[in-house]
C-alpha cells in the first residue's frame, strides 16, 4: 500500500476537529454503519467522523462487535469467493460421478453399429471443473451413437477465471440425415444470441427458460438431456449459472463476479471510471459474451450496488432505494418506488435475487428484506 | 401487495385523530406500539420529537413522511415503551436483547470481568436508576429514534461507553509512560515545515471528499485494517484497497502541483514532498545504543 508522507498524516489529524456537541448520537451512528442514513446525513456523517478519532473508534468497535461482523455488501462478495472454492473442493468429487455417469450411460445407449470414429474435441476452456468437460464429452459420445448431429454451444463467461462450468446449451439440428463422425465439426462456440423468449418446448427440470436451449423432439434427445440433466444436477450451486438465475449481483468492482445473463446480454456492476473523489457503482451490459462493456446511463446520482436478469426483465438498485426496472432486456428503463402502505425503501439495494421470476426479492444493506410478485408494483416488506 | 395489520382499538383511535397525518396511524399500526401500552398520542408525540430532532426547521411535509416512514417503527415503540415503565416492553426487550448486549460487550471489551461491568452498566442506564422531578424514571432508551436498529444502536451506545472509560483510564496511566519514555519523545514531533509544502497539503487536503478523508484517516491515523474500513463503509476490501491507493496517489499529484504553483520546480517540489525529515523513521535509542556497543 502506498504511503503518505507524514506531514500529509499530521496535516490530516489537525483538520479542524469537531466541537464535542457536534458528535453524532449513537443513533446517526448505528444508521450509518446499517446504510440507512439519507444521502446528505450520510456525507454529513462521514465530514465529522474524518476529523473525530473517538466518533471512528466508537464506530469501529460497535461494528466489530457483530458476530456476523460482514455487513450485507460485504458478505455478498465474500460469500462468492467461499463459493468459489468451495466449488473447486467438490470438482474432483463431480469429475468422479461424471465418469461414472458417462460409462453407465455408455453402456445404456450403444448403439448397434458402433461408431465410426468418436473424436471428442474439448473446448478451448477457460479453467473449468473437469464434470463439466467429462459432461460435455458424455452429451457428444450420446449424439454421435444416437446417429444424430448435435451441435454444443457454450456461452462463455465474462471472465475466464470464472469457476465452475460454464453454461451448455444442446442444440440439435434436425433432421441430420447422415452421421457426422467428426464431431468437432458439430462444435461451435458461438457468441451469445439475443435473448429468446421462454423456450416451450423442452426444459430441462427444473425449469429454467433462457438457461437451456434444448430444442429437440423429446424422445430423440432424451439420452442426451439425461446426460445434460445429470451434469446440471451435479453442477456446483451459484455460480452465476444457477438455474433459472440469470444473472447474480456483485458489488461494485469484480468485473471477473460479474453476472451473466442467461441468453445474449450480460449485466454488471463496476467501479464508475471518474475520479476518486466521485466514486460509485455503476451498471454495465456486454452483448459479446463478455469481451466488451458498455455503461448504462441509468442515473448519475445512484450509485449502483446490485443487477439481476431474468429473461427479459433486468432490475438494478443502489443507494437511497433506487431501483430501476426494464422489461426489454435493458432497451428502456423505468424508476420503481418500492414501497407498501407503511413503509419505503429508503436503503441501499445490495441485493436482487430474480432465481424465482415470479417472486423478486431485495436485500438492503441494513438488512431489509422486500418481495415482489410481479418485480415492478406490488411489493411487501418481510 | 398489501401488508395485513390488525387494527386494534388504539389503532381506531388513532385513525379517527385528525390532528395527525394519516399515515401515522398505519404507523402505529405496524409497530405494535398497542402491544407495548404505547398509546397512539405517545407514539405520535415520538414521530414528532424525532423529526424535529433530525429535519431542518422547514421541512416540507414529503420529507417528514420520508423520515417517518424509514424508522424502525416496531424497535422505536419497543424502546420508548420499555423508557415508560411498560412491563410487556421490558420483557419482550430482555428476552430479544439481554444476550445479544452481553456478547457485544464482550466482543467490544476483550476482557469478561470488564465486558460484564460494561454491560451491567449500560443496562442500568437502560432501565433508568434515575428519576425525573415527576417521579418517573430517565431511561436511555428514551433516546433511541428508530435511525438505525435497536441492535446497532445498543452496540453504539457500548462502544462509545468502552471508549469513554478507556480514554479516562488512559490519561491516568498515559504520565506515567511519559515518564517512563523520557523526555526524548517529547523532543521528537515538532520539526518545523517549510510553510509552502504545509499550505498545498492542506490545499489538497481541502478538495479531498467526506469519504475520501474517512478512509485516509482510518487507515493512516488510525491503522485500521482494509478489511475494518470496508465493513465500516459496508463496501469490499477490495474495493477500499484500490480507493485507498487512488486517493493517495491523486493527493501526491495534487501536492506536488500546488508546490509548482508556490514557485518550487518541479525537482524541489519532489525533494520537498519526498525528504520530508518527518517521514525518517529512525529508532534513536538504537542507534545509540549500537554506536555505544
Amino acid at each position: 500500500m502506498a504511503q503518505l508522507p507524514k506531514i500529509v498524516r499530521q496535516r490530516l489529524a489537525q483538520q479542524a476537529p469537531a466541537g464535542s456537541a457536534d458528535h453524532p448520537d449513537a443513533n446517526l451512528l448505528a444508521a450509518f454503519a446499517e446504510n440507512a442514513l439519507l444521502e446528505r446525513e450520510r456525507a454529513a456523517v462521514s465530514a465529522h467522523l474524518a476529523q473525530c478519532a473517538d466518533c471512528r473508534g466508537s464506530l469501529a468497535l460497535a461494528i466489530a462487535s457483530q458476530p456476523e461482523v460482514e455487513p450485507a455488501a460485504v458478505r455478498a462478495t465474500t460469500v462468492g469467493k467461499r463459493r468459489w472454492l468451495a466449488e473447486w473442493r467438490w470438482a474432483g468429487v463431480a469429475a468422479a460421478a461424471c465418469c461414472i455417469i458417462a460409462v453407465a450411460l455408455q453402456y445404456q445407449v450403444q448403439s448397434p453399429q458402433p461408431p465410426a470414429v468418436e473424436k471428442t474435441k474439448q473446448l478451448a476452456a477457460p479453467p473449468m471443473a473437469a464434470a463439466a468437460k467429462t459432461g460435455l464429452a458424455v452429451v457428444l459420445r450420446q449424439q454421435v451413437a444416437g446417429a444424430r448431429k448435435t451441435k454444443v454451444e457454450r456461452v462463455k463467461p465474462a471472465e475466464p477465471v470464472l469457476p465452475g462450468p460454464s453454461l451448455l446449451a444442446v442444440q440439435e439440428q434436425l433432421p441430420p440425415p447422415t452421421l457426422d463422425t467428426s464431431s468437432s465439426a458439430a462444435l461451435t462456440v458461438r457468441p451469445v444470441e439475443p435473448p429468446a423468449p421462454p423456450a416451450p418446448a423442452t426444459t430441462l427440470s427444473p425449469p429454467a427458460p433462457e438457461a437451456q436451449a434444448f430444442r429437440s423432439e423429446p424422445a430423440e434427445a432424451e439420452q442426451a438431456k439425461k446426460g445434460l440433466a445429470a451434469l446440471q444436477a451435479l453442477r456446483p450451486r451459484a455460480s452465476g449459472f444457477a438455474q433459472g438465475m440469470v444473472s447474480r449481483t456483485q458489488v461494485v468492482p469484480a468485473r471477473s463476479k460479474s453476472a451473466l445473463s442467461s441468453a445474449s446480454v450480460l449485466w454488471s456492476i463496476n467501479a464508475s471510471p471518474a475520479t476518486a473523489e466521485n466514486l460509485r457503482g455503476v451498471v454495465e451490459r456486454s452483448m459479446d459474451a463478455g469481451k466488451t462493456w458498455e455503461v448504462v446511463p441509468l442515473s448519475g446520482s445512484v450509485s449502483f450496488r446490485a443487477v439481476a436478469s431474468a429473461g427479459s426483465n433486468v432490475w438494478a438498485g443502489g443507494t437511497g432505494g433506487a431501483l430501476f426496472h426494464s422489461a426489454d432486456a435493458g432497451a428502456h428503463w423505468e424508476r420503481i418506488t418500492v414501497s407498501d402502505e407503511s413503509a419505503r425503501l429508503t436503503g441501499t439495494i445490495i441485493n436482487i435475487d430474480a432465481a424465482n421470476p415470479s417472486l423478486i426479492k431485495i436485500t438492503t444493506s441494513s438488512g431489509e428484506r422486500w418481495t415482489s410478485p410481479d418485480g415492478v408494483r406490488r411489493w411487501t416488506r418481510e | 401487495m398489501k401488508q395485513a395489520v390488525e387494527v386494534g382499538a388504539s389503532t381506531r383511535v388513532a385513525l379517527e385523530d385528525r390532528r395527525f397525518p394519516a399515515y401515522f396511524a398505519v404507523l402505529y399500526a405496524t409497530s405494535c406500539g398497542e402491544k407495548y401500552g404505547l398509546s397512539f398520542q405517545d407514539f405520535a408525540a415520538i414521530l414528532e420529537e424525532v423529526a424535529r430532532q433530525y429535519l431542518p426547521p422547514g421541512a416540507t411535509p414529503v420529507e417528514t413522511a420520508e423520515l417517518h416512514r424509514s424508522l424502525r417503527h416496531e424497535e422505536l415503540a419497543l424502546a420508548r415503551a420499555c423508557a415508560s415503565g411498560s412491563e410487556a416492553a421490558w420483557e419482550c426487550f430482555l428476552n430479544r436483547y439481554r444476550q445479544k448486549l452481553y456478547g457485544a460487550a464482550g466482543a467490544i471489551a476483550r476482557e469478561e470481568s470488564a465486558a460484564r461491568e460494561l454491560a451491567d452498566s449500560l443496562y442500568t442506564d437502560l432501565f433508568g436508576t434515575r428519576q425525573s422531578e415527576d417521579g418517573r424514571r430517565i431511561s436511555k432508551l428514551a433516546s433511541y429514534t428508530g435511525r438505525g436498529s435497536l441492535e446497532g444502536w445498543l452496540r453504539t451506545v457500548l462502544a462509545q461507553e468502552y471508549i469513554n472509560r478507556y480514554r479516562s483510564q488512559r490519561r491516568l496511566v498515559s504520565f506515567d509512560d511519559q515518564v517512563q519514555a523520557g523526555p526524548q519523545c517529547e523532543a521528537s514531533t515538532e520539526v518545523p515545515a517549510d510553510p509552502r509544502l504545509e499550505a498545498a497539503v492542506d490545499a489538497a487536503l481541502v478538495n479531498l471528499g467526506a469519504e475520501e478523508k474517512l478512509i485516509l484517516a482510518s487507515y493512516y491515523l488510525d491503522g485500521r485494517t482494509l478489511a475494518e474500513i470496508a465493513r465500516m463503509l459496508g463496501v469490499h476490501e477490495s474495493t477500499i484497497s484500490r480507493r485507498v491507493e487512488r486517493i493517495t496517489a491523486s493527493l501526491r499529484k495534487r501536492i506536488l502541483r500546488g508546490l509548482r504553483e508556490r514557485g518550487m520546480d518541479a525537482r524541489a517540489a519532489e525533494a520537498a514532498l519526498g525528504a520530508d525529515v518527518r517521514d525518517l523513521t529512525l529508532d534513536v535509542r538504537a542507534r545509540l545504543q549500537e554506536k555505544n556497543g
